[in-house]
């Protein structure tokens, strides 16, 4: 795959680095095509990561989809008082987005 | 638990990243030491959202081994860059928008509401809407004003022209309310005289004093008969909505019954991070 989603870079981590490449751009110790790059490899370290490094599963139950979104190969969901089980626990959470690519 | 390894994998991604960028830092003549400093900032980052439990002593082990007193110096350097994340990244965002638009100075105060209130999101939708609004609109005449101008004075815009880029775009209806400052201000100034000229030289002034609100009664966008749940759900505080990233695999639905296959993903849910391989989801509609 030489092109990777760049879905991640909405993560905690992902900001954390555009955050970081923003505040060195400001200072001009980088210029904006460097950090491009950057995220590029971000996009492609953090696919392959999790393709290979992650063994959890996970689980959403018996919520209410309040809206569901298709466009682009894009999934978008908005699920209401789901029910997420995962690996040793289970995490009741009012509201969740669920933003999901093409895995193909 | 995918949370206690969450720690692990974060810090494993940011030597992977680390190292490979390496070659790019040397080949554009970026000294090694800004590589290091873009390390710090996004460990440090990373380790102040909290979004997993951290061992900061391993990890500071595994990458400074030999330069711990100056990770222990510099760390509450960092937390002065880190104080004001939001303003610089406001600024930055600000004068890209100003350097593109050529605006008024008297315009960037308004757009620190505007960029407050919509979030993260913005900067790219500000981004686009400029390549795809600047080619369309010309500043006389698509001056689209506002509804209550273009309404009550004399036909000197083209009311089907501001219709059409009004609804192109539903996000983009806040930075027209930006552009539409940004050109409405010099351009408020020839029109006066127009304005005076017609029956109605009140709406002018208004404009030029007060921010355009685009509360109207026709069907123009924003207008009352939105569906309030969709803004609510748009609004939402980007840091805290809890978000999941994944791939799917499958996605099907029976009547009223949706299943969903997933892989791959982050989740954000609480303020805590999980990852997972594989997912399932059954929701009903």
């Amino acid at each position: 795959m030489t092109h990777y989603y760049e879905l991640y870079r909405r993560s905690s981590i992902g900001l954390a680095l555009t955050d970081s490449l923003d505040e060195l751009i400001k200072q001009d110790r980088i210029t904006p095509q460097l950090a491009m790059k950057v995220l590029l490899q971000f996009d492609k370290s953090i696919a392959e990561t999790l393709e290979h490094k992650v063994k959890h599963k996970a689980t959403f139950k018996a919520g209410h989809l309040h809206t569901y979104r298709f466009c682009d190969e894009v999934w978008t969901f908005i699920i209401k008082n789901p029910n997420l089980k995962l690996e040793h626990e289970s995490v009741p959470v009012d509201k969740i987005k669920i933003v999901a690519c093409n895995s193909k | 638990m995918s949370n206690s390894i969450v720690a692990t994998v974060y810090s494993g991604v940011i030597k992977d990243v680390i190292e490979n960028v390496k070659k790019d830092f040397e080949d554009n003549g970026v000294d090694e030491s800004v590589l290091r400093e873009l390390e710090r900032l996004w460990e440090c980052k990373i380790k102040s959202a909290k979004v997993a439990p951290w061992e900061a002593n391993g990890l500071v082990e595994d990458h400074n081994q030999n330069n711990q007193n100056i990770n222990g110096g510099s760390s509450n350097q960092h937390y002065m860059p880190m104080q004001n994340p939001s303003d610089p990244g406001l600024q930055y965002q600000r004068t890209e928008f100003d350097s593109v638009a050529n605006l008024p100075s008297r315009a960037v105060g308004m757009h620190t509401n505007n960029n407050n209130e919509a979030g993260r999101p913005q900067p790219y939708i500000i981004k686009n809407g400029n390549g795809n609004l600047l080619p369309q609109t010309s500043p006389t005449s698509s001056f689209p004003a506002s509804s209550d101008i273009s309404n009550r004075s004399t036909p000197i815009y083209n009311q089907a022209d501001d219709q059409k880029i009004y609804h192109n775009h539903q996000n983009l209806q806040t930075m027209m309310g930006q552009q539409q400052d940004d050109y409405g201000n010099p351009l408020g100034e020839k029109l006066i005289p127009r304005g005076e000229t017609s029956t109605n030289s009140s709406p002018l002034p208004e404009f030029n004093t007060r921010e355009p609100s685009f509360v109207v009664d026709n069907d123009d966008i924003n207008s009352d008969l939105d569906d309030p749940d969709d803004e609510d759900t748009n609004a939402d505080g980007e840091e805290t909505q809890n978000i999941i990233l994944c791939l799917y695999d499958k996605v099907t639905r029976t009547k009223n019954k949706w299943k969903c296959q997933l892989k791959d993903g982050i989740m954000s849910v609480n303020g805590r991070d999980y990852l997972f391989q594989k997912g399932n989801g059954d929701f009903e509609f």
